[in-house]
């Protein structure tokens, strides 16, 4: 057999095309000749890749259908730079089900993401106004279940703000802040997430609520940095559940734990992801979301 | 139609993002709807007004238009599986506990495996080199070559309706196939980041 012969033959195979008195044959060719083998592998890898990428590769050529001329305008209105306001949420048009997936990570990351920034900044400050709250900046993503949150991306994204108090937040809730804010110890409202920040010469603060907790966290920092750290991680716990989920319908006789042993889930995982906490029975209908690792 | 520039897209610049958003709605929903996810039109629509949202914030991690594209489709995918997971999850019968993996839904949605695809943010960028590795590879095929594995792999036809719809025989299907295939790896060789992928489906 030529070698354009068995790689035609190896194509039968590996698109279920070959007969079994085929199938036979090429089996037999690969164990008398490695070098053949060796094509049949490669040729079964990239059967593989082309399996599944393929239709998806196509799809970046696509050019239809348009986009609904209501939905585009929408999309545009919500392109704003790095701000989210409690009037342009209430204006969007989402509908409950939108805002329960859409908006999860600005009702979990964000706030995630500012108490590490805040940390990271409260670490980058050591030696402006003679604060000693911090000397060396973590290296390393804080890890809390399975979620990440990489300080990389949010570095940029963090501004100094409020006169001479102070107060670092990042700019994707900064303009919120700041807009809403009339007194220092007003809170940060704006419809997604509570947050409520200050450092001063001698004291950090971080308070974080979502609107699923009835109580806010809240810790005083303390001055070193390892202990800091502990303290973060220990604050996140109400919000560490994975951000990967699937909404499912509340039916009768449900539990926390049925869902989470039906859907892969935990239920202390599904507690805080839905504000559940305390809560006796679940309400049939209700539509919750499913934190999932796998 | 004029193709946004990433930096405007990274700025946040409505006009560009306006113009992106008709580029990547019908990537977004062309992928919801392909063979293996294949939602119904009104949920693949609903998929890609949410992919769309998720984007605009995904531009800072991409160094081309062309690699938000391919992120468009892997993102597009995990919330497409998430959608299915949901949707078979809420049509499934109480008391019993298969997995998901292995749901019969009550929708007419197809079986799905699902165990490998629920891809983080980081892994979503990752599966999207590969993605568009793919689509180069294709690209650079020519004639005879190209519409065969269009044919196999994209339209999933077997040998003979291929050979039907580009008028050739079965046996110049494979002898154009197998030319396809061999051509992968040679590409990938090409791009040393893909090649760790070559060979993983095979293990």
């Amino acid at each position: 057999m030529t070698e354009e012969e068995f790689s035609e033959l190896s194509a039968k195979v590996l698109t279920n095309e070959a007969t079994e008195e085929e199938r036979s044959k090429h089996l037999s060719v690969c164990k008398e000749n490695q070098s053949y083998k060796e094509t049949f592998e490669d040729m079964k890898s990239a059967a593989g890749l082309l399996t599944e990428n393929a239709p998806l590769a196509e799809s970046m050529n696509s050019k239809d259908p348009e986009i609904p001329e209501f939905l585009l305008e929408q999309l545009v209105d919500e392109v704003k730079p790095q701000s989210i306001s409690t009037s342009d949420k209430e204006t969007s048009g989402s509908t409950p089900e939108e805002n329960n997936t859409v908006s999860f990570w600005a009702k979990v990351a964000i706030p995630i993401a500012a108490v590490l920034a805040i940390a990271f900044y409260i670490n980058q400050d050591s030696g402006e106004g003679g604060n000693s709250i911090a000397q060396n900046a973590p290296d390393e993503p804080y890890v809390v279940a399975s979620l990440e949150v990489e300080f990389g991306r949010w570095n940029e994204q963090i501004v100094r703000g409020g006169d001479d108090k102070k107060d670092w937040v990042p700019e994707t809730i900064g303009s919120a802040f700041y807009e809403n804010k009339t007194e220092r110890n007003e809170w940060l409202d704006n419809s997604s997430e509570k947050i409520r920040i200050w450092i001063d010469e001698d004291e950090a603060k971080i308070m974080i609520q979502l609107p699923s907790q009835k109580e806010a966290s809240m810790i005083d920092l303390v001055l070193e940095p390892d202990k800091q750290k502990e303290q973060l991680v220990e604050l996140m716990k109400p919000f560490s559940f994975p951000k990967n989920g699937v909404m499912y319908p509340v039916q009768a006789g449900d539990t926390l734990q049925s869902i989470a042993e039906e859907l892969k889930s935990k239920p202390e995982w599904i507690e805080p992801a839905n504000g559940l906490s305390g809560e006796g029975t679940l309400q049939q209908g209700r539509e919750l979301f499913i934190p999932q690792v796998d | 139609m004029e193709e946004p520039t990433l930096n405007d897209l990274v700025n946040k610049d409505q006009s560009a993002w306006r113009e992106a958003f008709k580029i990547l709605y019908p990537i977004a929903y062309r992928t919801a709807k392909s063979p293996r996810l294949n939602l119904s039109d009104a949920d693949a629509e609903e998929v890609a007004a949410q992919v769309l949202r998720e984007i605009v914030d995904c531009a800072v991690k991409v160094s081309s238009l062309d690699g938000l594209k391919a992120l468009t489709v892997t993102v597009s995918k995990r919330r497409s599986i998430s959608k299915l997971r949901m949707l078979t999850a809420g049509s499934r019968g109480r008391g019993v506990t298969d997995s998901i993996d292995e749901s019969k839904d009550k929708e007419g949605y197809s079986e799905i495996q699902v165990s490998d695809e629920a891809l983080t943010p980081d892994q979503d960028l990752e599966k999207s080199e590969l993605i568009k590795g793919v689509r180069d590879f294709i690209d650079t095929l020519e004639g005879n070559v190209r519409d065969v594995v269009a044919c196999i792999y994209v339209e999933g036809l077997t040998y003979k309706e291929s050979a039907q719809k580009l008028d050739m025989t079965t046996s110049n299907i494979g002898v154009y196939l197998s030319r396809g295939l061999q051509r992968l790896k040679k590409e990938f060789e090409k791009k040393p980041d893909l090649m760790k992928y070559f060979g993983e489906l095979a293990r």
